[in-house]
């Protein structure tokens, strides 16, 4: 199946999908690594009442120590790198990684150079990418729902494991 | 305290029924770039122009192949700008999610 | 430019001066050395002339020297005048005009990193940009140095400013916040509730934008402009086309300057509702945070439908903007009137609600000599009365034609910076309004080929405040590029408007900054 069919598949069985994966509601912490801030700028649109990402069981939170998934933005700069992995170890596992806008995603128009590592997968296992500069708030949740669609995955694949 | 009930009853609920319902970018926004490729010379010159530098162009056996990344894009729309075959147009679609990078590539290739 | 001025200052600088050059409103006097402590404290003390800028430049390659700039701005003439030093490289050394000059603090360090310059006698000679773990000899902006250079990490430490007493204890906040903000150090000294002492520590998120500029192409450059700091964009990608455009000469159609002004509005009303938004929501407010959201919400759809993108990116380029809007203005003018009225409700219900007032009056003073001696800018600097503004001061885009008041506050606490900023939508949809019913016919755009060498200095008021761009351009390549944003100044600030606050109030008066991370660590 390619990601075409797959979020196809997705569309169509929008409203399932919500009830069904949104049921367990997810703990968002967003990591500013360097980026230019108008991706925060989003991520605090989707608190506000137009997208209000509570009613799903999003939450933005406060420490990682509470979080299931890091939103990281930015290309990670140097001296952020050893925060964002100081972070990244105080996130209890499972847990994923989504790089938001295009720096996170490969570096963007602030490449790979002596300040700038050139992205969060040269930094963190990412889970899923979200491109956009910086991405729309419904991008934003259409992200959200992929990685949710990854962590179902993750945990049976654990539970198969174990 | 009054005011403040008033005002919130007369606003309303504001809250859009995305992802419920498909949410269309309004006309003119910049989301994924787009080839055409029938009509693409593989000129390059939106490679020369792209800010991020994620158009790339590799030939192999007299077949060229012409890719582009979303994964950086930056959707300036300098590509399209400088396009004067009109093979590159940003589209609406701004759900790009991907789980991994090379979902994100999108790429024509040519027998020449 | 009234010459008159000009000749005194000439005369005051009298024997000091090494060689003159004049372009457009810059003017530039090459001085001795030794002579710069004087002659700064001079024209700063006794022409009361705000220092806006200082940044060097690496011209070893030409001359075997560096050359500093500091750049005085005449708010009441539209012009600049620009004293230049020449340091040598076996030297690398220069005095330090922090003892007299305040505000001159961090571009001393920021040089001392970036060029390895050293200020002799600077009264905090520690790093800045470049952390304990960056090796000693590695300065970014020089020329020599290759910008995919990866430094070695080295054993280093940063040491803090250090608060003893009994009952004194450390918080030490951040890089990584609980917020959704940027990251950045705070450390607060504390006896009890009350701050004694914060000292902040930055550029985490130093992304080598200077270089980087240094290293692209001119017209890939007016996207890493708009990239500064992302939501002052368009501020940010105006001022550089600003100095492109003078460095080439060139007339920007009026159609142009039209739309480019429209779009500097529409992105001051959504950072300021923004602004207003966050001070709601730091008081617990939630019906005026969930209010001022949703009407900056409106005006983020409505700089969507109008240019494709919520902040307002890809519009400018040099020469002119790349959309014309005017097809779109009933849109515009409908929705910018139904914003305003809902915002002056709004603000009725924000200024009776006591528990607001209560908590953001009084807070986190700024007296207006510090503001002064940190040249303090934009809606922040105006909120503790002092009375500068870009847009009057020095003209640009169509703000000549346009009538607009300035709002001025004295007292400088929360609530003025919030009434500066309530004030300044205001005017701002006024504005528009203004700018689209005089809206010119015509073309939107020049097209370049090639920039002419030269240098000229770019400046727009930024809803932060002044953000100035100085270009120098050799061979349609930028040679350097110094980028100055408001927050580079008004982050001084905030380590002077928190004493004597509580630390619960520490998150509004910050908000009520509204500054930017991104925009100072560059």
């Amino acid at each position: 199946m390619t990601v075409e069919d797959e979020i196809e598949i997705m569309g169509q069985r929008m409203n399932d999908k919500i009830k069904k994966i949104f049921g367990r509601s997810l703990h968002i912490r967003e990591v500013d690594a360097g980026s230019c801030n108008a991706c925060e700028v989003e991520v605090n649109a989707l608190s506000n009442p137009i997208y209000d990402i509570e009613r799903f069981g999003l939450h933005i939170v406060a420490s990682p120590r509470h979080a299931d998934m890091l939103l990281v933005t930015g290309p990670v700069t140097r001296n952020m790198e050893l925060a964002l992995l100081k972070t990244y170890n105080a996130t209890p596992s499972p847990k994923l990684v989504a790089a938001m806008g295009s720096c996170a995603c490969n570096g963007g128009i602030f490449g790979d150079t002596y300040a700038s590592c050139g992205g969060v997968d040269k930094i963190l296992p990412v889970d899923v990418y979200i491109p956009g500069c910086p991405p729309r708030p419904q991008a934003l949740i259409f992200g959200i729902m992929v990685a949710i669609d990854k962590l179902e995955q993750k945990i049976k694949r654990k539970e198969a494991l174990s | 305290m009054l005011e403040i009930i008033k005002k919130t009853l007369r606003t309303g609920c504001q809250t859009i029924k995305y992802p419920q319902v498909p949410d269309i970018a309004p006309e003119g926004f910049r989301g994924k770039p787009e080839f055409a490729a029938e009509k693409c010379t593989y000129c390059g010159n939106c490679i020369k122009v792209c800010p991020p530098g994620v158009i790339w162009l590799c030939e192999q056996k007299g077949e060229k192949r012409l890719s582009l990344s979303c994964c950086g894009c930056i959707f300036c729309g300098r590509c399209e700008e400088v396009c004067t075959a009109g093979a590159i147009k940003l589209t609406l679609e701004y759900e790009l999610c991907a789980k991994k990078k090379e979902d994100l590539l999108s790429s024509i290739r040519s027998k020449s | 430019m009234n010459n008159e001025i000009i000749e005194k200052i000439k005369k005051d600088l009298h024997d000091n001066i090494l060689e003159e050059s004049r372009s457009h409103n810059e003017i530039y006097f090459t001085v001795k050395k030794g002579s710069i402590v004087k002659l700064c404290d001079h024209i700063y003390y006794h022409l009361d002339l705000p220092l806006v800028s200082i940044f060097a430049t690496d011209e070893r390659k030409i001359d075997g020297s560096f050359k500093i700039h500091y750049v005085f701005s005449m708010d009441r003439n539209d012009a600049f005048i620009i004293l230049r030093i020449k340091v040598d490289s076996k030297e690398s050394s220069y005095p330090s005009i922090t003892p007299k000059i305040a505000s001159a603090n961090w571009y001393e360090r920021e040089m001392q990193d970036m060029f390895g310059l050293v200020p002799l006698g600077h009264p905090d000679p520690r790093r800045l940009m470049n952390f304990e773990d960056w090796p000693e000899e590695i300065h970014p902006l020089r020329k020599d140095f290759d910008i995919k250079t990866k430094p070695p990490r080295v054993k280093g430490e940063y040491i803090y400013r250090h608060v003893d007493g009994e009952g004194v204890y450390e918080i030490p906040v951040g890089p990584v916040h609980a917020g959704v903000i940027e990251p950045g150090h705070f450390r607060f000294s504390v006896a009890g509730e009350p701050i004694i002492n914060l000292e902040i520590r930055h550029f985490y998120t130093h992304k080598g934008v200077e270089k980087l500029f240094e290293n692209i192409s001119i017209d890939k450059a007016v996207f890493l402009a708009e990239r500064v700091s992302g939501d002052n964009s368009v501020a940010h990608v105006v001022a550089f086309c600003q100095a492109m455009e003078k460095i080439a000469l060139i007339n920007v159609p009026l159609r142009a300057i039209y739309i480019r002004t429209i779009l500097l509005e529409l992105e001051r009303i959504y950072n300021h509702l923004a602004d207003i938004a966050g001070i709601a929501t730091d008081v617990a407010f939630a019906f005026g945070a969930a209010h001022a959201n949703k009407l900056k919400e409106e005006v983020l759809q409505l700089n969507e439908q109008i240019t494709g993108s919520r902040m307002l990116r890809g519009m400018n380029a040099i020469g002119g903007v790349r959309r014309d809007i005017g097809d779109k203005k009933n849109m515009i003018l409908q929705k910018l009137s139904n914003i305003q009225r809902d915002f002056r409700k709004l603000m009725e219900h924000l200024t009776s609600t006591p528990s607001l007032m209560d908590r953001i009056e009084n807070t986190g003073r700024i007296y207006n000599d510090i503001a002064k001696g940190l040249h303090v800018v934009g809606p922040v600097g105006r909120a503790s009365g002092l009375d500068r503004d870009t847009r009057r001061d020095h003209p640009y885009a169509a703000y000549k034609e346009l009538n607009f008041k300035v709002p001025i506050q004295k007292a400088g606490d929360v609530l003025s910076r919030t009434i500066v900023r309530a004030d300044e939508i205001c005017e701002s949809v006024a504005l528009i309004e203004q700018a689209l019913w005089a809206l010119p016919e015509g073309e939107i755009r020049v097209h370049l080929d090639r920039i002419p060498d030269g240098q000229a200095l770019g400046y727009t008021e930024a809803p932060r405040g002044e953000t100035i761009y100085w270009i120098r351009t050799i061979g349609n390549r930028i040679e350097r590029c110094k980028v100055r944003d408001p927050s580079f100044c008004n982050w001084l600030a905030i380590e002077y408007a928190v004493l004597d606050n509580i630390v619960p109030d520490f998150p509004i008066i910050n908000k009520s900054l509204s500054l930017s991370y991104s925009g100072n660590d560059m």
